[in-house]
């Protein structure tokens, strides 16, 4: 499938995702840095495929949908991304939000991408 | 069978805690390290006498030189199914179940899952550390909760370099584990549903300490790789045959010679294994 990266921005920060992982809500932490592009709205495009640019994008989603799956209120776990310029280690927090739709279950989750120091 | 466990888990964590009386918590992510003067003097642990209450097999096997060296890097920990293990590229601890029981997951692209082995007591959990190979798709999780002794891996790595006894004996676990891998890949490509879910849970039970296994039937089809429905429809066949009882849950075992009956062959060769 062909995709275009939104931004070349690491990606820091609050991320509201729905059922099939676009993102409702951003809230991103900057460190746009040299000629990275910076993000400003990322709502409507699809956190993996579209905001993403570290090459193991793929696993964190795994992790994402596994924990969707898994049933748990919240999660966290370390994480290293791989980006072109070097691997960056991550602290990754999961939690299902709370909020009830029609059918009475909850859809979306929120992700939190900080830094590992 | 199951309160001689319990016990004996629980006398091996006083020993342990005595052990670690007065000693300060090294930084770093919580590994607690023996005190030197304990390490040049290994009657006062009582090494010996803690090895003969430990419940893991290839511990238990260890020499008792190699047991007391490996001893200060041990850590007793009590673990959740909850408890986030990382994947094989973040896992930084080895660990040796007690009556803990770890399933090896192979996690698909939606977050499905299905276990490809099953680690209790008689073996050990994080071995890809030592063999340098991370598959970021296979996970290792706890499914039944307890006890076991955990190693930081940085050091697990360094003492399998360094003991030929520890090597020999993980190198024993590595080829069970293989062998329990492609028995199970082809139990699933074979035998029906309610076949595997009777051998499924009689390697739990083995592996447990108690009849009784905190385990919903979601719970059960995510591992198995089953749907929820079909999980279903097994245990009320089983609850009618009086083989399991079925609480919230949790899900008793009744009747465990009936469910060697109800269980495919693959069941016995693995309990060889």
């Amino acid at each position: 499938m062909f995709t275009t990266v939104v931004t070349t921005q690491k990606l820091f920060g609050m991320f509201e995702l729905d059922s099939a992982n676009s993102i409702i809500y951003s809230r991103l932490e900057r460190e746009v840095r040299g000629d990275e592009v910076p993000a400003n709205d990322l709502r409507g495009y699809r956190l993996f495929e579209d905001a993403s640019h570290f090459s193991n994008a793929d696993e964190l989603r795994r992790r994402v949908n596994y924990f969707r799956a898994e049933g748990g209120q919240a999660d966290s776990f370390d994480f290293t991304c791989h980006y072109d310029d070097g691997d960056v280690p991550v602290r990754v927090l999961l939690a299902r939000v709370g909020e009830r739709s029609g059918d009475g279950s909850t859809k979306s989750i929120l992700l939190h991408i900080r830094r590992r120091r | 069978m199951g309160n001689n466990l319990t016990d004996r888990n629980e006398q091996v964590r006083r020993l342990v805690d005595k052990s670690f009386y007065g000693s300060p918590l090294p930084p770093g992510d919580g590994h607690r390290a023996f005190p030197a003067k304990l390490w040049h003097a290994p009657e006062a642990v009582e090494a010996g006498a803690l090895k003969g209450l430990l419940a893991n097999r290839v511990l238990h096997a260890l020499p008792g030189e190699d047991f007391e060296g490996l001893l200060p890097s041990l850590e007793p920990v009590t673990l959740s199914v909850r408890d986030n293990l990382g994947d094989a590229s973040e896992a930084r601890h080895v660990y040796f179940p007690e009556d803990a029981v770890f399933s090896h997951l192979v996690v698909f692209e939606d977050g499905s899952t299905v276990e490809t082995a099953m680690t209790g007591r008689e073996g050990v959990v994080g071995l890809g550390s030592v063999c340098g190979h991370h598959a970021p798709t296979h996970w290792p999780r706890v499914t039944l909760p307890g006890a076991a002794l955990r190693m930081r891996a940085d050091l697990f790595r360094q003492e399998f370099a360094g003991r030929e006894a520890l090597r020999r004996l993980l190198l024993e676990e590595m080829g069970r584990h293989a062998a329990q891998v492609s028995q199970r890949a082809a139990c699933i490509n074979r035998h029906r549903i309610e076949s595997r879910l009777c051998a499924w849970l009689l390697m739990l039970h083995d592996r447990a300490s108690s009849d009784d296994l905190p385990l919903t039937q979601e719970f059960i089809a995510r591992r198995i790789g089953a749907r929820r429905a079909g999980v279903s429809e097994v245990f009320r066949t089983l609850q009618e045959r009086r083989l399991v009882g079925h609480s919230r849950g949790f899900v008793r075992v009744v009747d465990r010679p009936g469910l060697e009956a109800a269980a495919c062959e693959c069941y016995e060769v693995l309990r060889q294994n």
